[in-house]
């Protein structure tokens, strides 16, 4: 009898931690809770986020920060690649590390995700830095409904659809080739270039094409030395 | 509690000059003149003439350990938006 009890009980645990077992449907915000995600932001300028390389003054966020932006979500169970805990109010933008300015962004949504946010982050950084746009403005749009924000400074229409294949990186890495032969890429995240055919170039997930000279002349400095 | 490894980076060596501040900021300024302001829930105050050698911090708890000294804790008001380095020109060190 006892036998066939502990049996039973090692047959039961074998079910639950199956992998074949039904995994809860997991929640997929497009929009950030405001009450958990209001955003907020370090007392910067834009003459502090404009320069190259500020957002690696910026402290990682702490894993265990993460994992409570994902129970507060309600995320049980998250993958590389399925989220992005993101800054509502981008570093770039000015944005602090603060709870409440953090929430589990999707890959995976369509046609509103993590990466379509990335566009309209680097748009604003932009418009900022050249002086159309001011700082708080910049913030108070992203914060308040990135979709729209989206929408009134890139564009009404995404084009990403989540992860890309092998194909569609070569496709973008084809459409996003430098207006000049010889330009340079620019991790805006980093403030270092890299040149033509070196490892990064035209893939950083920050970034855009430039002279040699325009980069340098905006303070960027080359990666690893020689931008190579 | 865990070292803040790029904080560390930014103020290992530098010698506490002054400080002021009240219970919701404290100021530190340092020998090179570059200040670390933190927001923080409580009154804290840091030993003037020590020279830093590590920085911890683990969710609302902030700690400089010094040299030849007792580590200094405080509470950080908002965690993640709390800490600011400034070099002597204003511009950005570190911000956490």
């Amino acid at each position: 009898m006892k036998t066939v009890a502990v049996r039973n009980l090692l047959l039961l645990t074998l079910v639950l931690s199956s992998p074949l077992r039904a995994q809860q449907p997991q929640p997929e915000p497009i929009l950030p809770d405001p009450k958990l995600t209001p955003g907020d932001v370090f007392d910067v300028t834009a003459e502090d986020i404009c320069v190259p390389g500020y957002a690696k003054k910026v402290r990682n966020v702490p894993q265990s920060v993460k994992e409570q932006v994902y129970r507060e979500y309600g995320i049980s169970e998250h993958h590389r690649g399925n989220y992005e805990c993101d800054h509502l109010i981008s570093l770039e933008l000015g944005g602090s590390n603060s709870i409440k300015n953090l929430w589990p962004e999707s890959y995976r949504t369509r046609p509103w995700n993590a990466r379509v946010k990335d566009r309209l982050e680097n748009r604003l950084h932009e418009l900022v830095c050249s002086g159309q746009l001011d700082l708080k403005a910049a913030q108070q749009a992203i914060a308040s409904n990135w979709i729209e924000a989206y929408k009134k400074y890139v564009g009404p229409e995404p084009k990403a659809l989540g992860r890309p294949s092998e194909d569609e990186r070569a496709e973008m890495a084809l459409a996003a080739a430098p207006a000049a032969p010889g330009q340079v890429w620019v991790n805006t995240r980093s403030g270092k270039y890299w040149k033509p055919g070196s490892r990064y170039y035209g893939k950083t997930k920050q970034g855009k094409f430039m002279s040699e000279g325009e980069a340098k002349a905006a303070g960027f400095q080359p990666a690893r030395g020689a931008g190579e | 509690m865990q070292l803040n490894r790029k904080l560390t980076n930014v103020l290992r060596g530098r010698t506490i000059q002054s400080e002021s501040g009240d219970a919701a900021s404290l100021t530190v300024t340092f020998d090179d003149r570059s200040t670390l302001k933190l927001k923080v829930a409580g009154q804290a105050t840091v030993p003037v003439g020590a020279k830093v050698k590590a920085v911890h911090e683990s969710g609302d708890q902030f700690q400089i350990d010094v040299e030849n000294g007792p580590s200094v804790q405080v509470r950080l008001a908002d965690p993640g938006s709390s800490v600011a380095v400034h070099d002597r020109n204003g511009a950005v060190e570190y911000l956490g």
